[in-house]
């Protein structure tokens, strides 16, 4: 006998966010509200595309170190320490690039993002933060954006939230973490959308682990005249879009993390991001360029079964 | 060291964890969903704008009426 779905959604961080909770709980909803509001708060801090936000004021606050919320702190703490982990292929710092693209306008009011005066990369090895003070000090024009973990952030956010919920499942716009099993008692499978046919799925995943985090980094949605929003900077000629992939789905024990590594991956081609997401000990599934998949097992949870088509 | 076996090390997130207080519970209305694959819970690829899915829900109406 299945258990009934619960499943409250809204829109945040210019996706659909939704909330499925299995069976009946006394406080559901104000669970699922509580949950799904940090979509709203974490976009609200971190988003390159309101000039009020917490990181635009941080990107055109005076010189010198400025303080900041525990809440942007920690996203920049954890968005640093991928930047490092990939050696920039996950790169904090490419909002002037990003504008510059075209991704310069706020997904619902559709109001022009603040631009910047001069568009830089790789900033990120030059920012210092400041525990104790709480306080984040950046290079002389530092464009911020943190489209690439802030969602995976606040899915562990809104993770916390439903705390003493069993069995539930956060989604946002195709990123989701799972906690215990579905509503049939089985564990919970999430179909990884093929990126050169996206109403299909190359294949399904489930997840040996009691909680974890599927997100799914792919140029197939996001897009302007100028290309996708995977941009690498690492090269002395200047920003591109990464081209090696099409798709990068990575399994870890948390959001932000997987969040982060899937764009980091897209961004370095199926090798690099393979032997990297290896020592990260974390699971995913690489689709290239031309179209073969690439399994990693760092994290050894996930089991995948390839779609026939 | 902040990243070790796919986690964050430090209490980074509990840190964040201030409570707030969310106006809207009294508009959140849960639907219960039945799936209409009997294998697949949820669909995991590049994010899908939230415009997109307006679009879609539009097209579904439009498709239910005819």
């Amino acid at each position: 006998m299945p258990t009934p779905l619960f499943e409250y959604a809204t829109t945040a961080m210019s996706t659909v966010v939704s909330v499925q909770i299995m069976g009946e709980h006394p406080n559901a909803t104000a669970l699922a509200a509580e949950s799904l509001d940090w979509f709203r708060l974490v976009e609200a801090s971190c988003s390159r595309f309101d000039p009020a936000s917490e990181l635009m004021r941080l990107c055109h606050a005076a010189p010198g170190p400025a303080h900041v919320s525990p809440l942007l702190f920690e996203v920049l703490r954890v968005a640093l320490a991928v930047a490092q982990a990939s050696e920039g292929a996950f790169d904090p710092t490419l909002g002037s690039a990003l504008h510059a693209r075209g991704f310069n306008r706020h997904w619902s009011s559709h109001e022009w993002a603040p631009a910047f005066a001069h568009i830089t990369t790789g900033q990120w090895r030059d920012i210092v933060l400041d525990e104790t003070a709480l306080s984040v000090q950046l290079p002389i024009a530092t464009a911020l954006d943190l489209g690439g973990i802030a969602k995976g952030f606040a899915l562990d956010l809104a993770a916390r939230a439903l705390a003493g919920i069993a069995d539930c499942c956060v989604v946002a716009g195709g990123d989701l973490l799972c906690r215990g099993l579905n509503a049939n008692g089985r564990p919970w499978c999430t179909a990884v959308l093929d990126p050169f046919r996206p109403q299909q799925a190359v294949c399904t995943v489930t997840v040996g682990a009691p909680e974890y985090a599927v997100c799914t980094s792919g140029d197939y949605v996001r897009r302007t005249a100028h290309g996708h929003h995977l941009l690498d900077a690492r090269h002395q000629h200047g920003v591109s879009c990464a081209a090696g992939m099409r798709s990068a789905t990575v399994i870890a024990p948390q959001a932000a993390i997987a969040d982060a590594l899937a764009t980091a991956a897209f961004v370095m081609g199926p090798q690099a991001a393979s032997a990297m997401l290896k020592e990260q000990m974390v699971d995913a599934w690489l689709i290239d360029a031309e179209g073969t998949s690439h399994i990693v097992a760092g994290w050894g949870r996930a089991q995948f079964i390839p779609c026939s088509s | 060291m902040i990243i070790e076996n796919g986690r964050i090390t430090a209490a980074a997130i509990s840190r964040c964890l201030t409570r707030y207080s969310c106006s809207w519970i009294a508009h959140l209305q849960p639907q219960v969903v039945e799936r209409q694959s009997p294998e697949v819970d949820n669909v995991s690829g590049a994010t899908e704008s939230a415009n997109a899915f307006y679009y879609a829900v539009v097209e579904a109406l439009k498709a239910a009426k005819r």
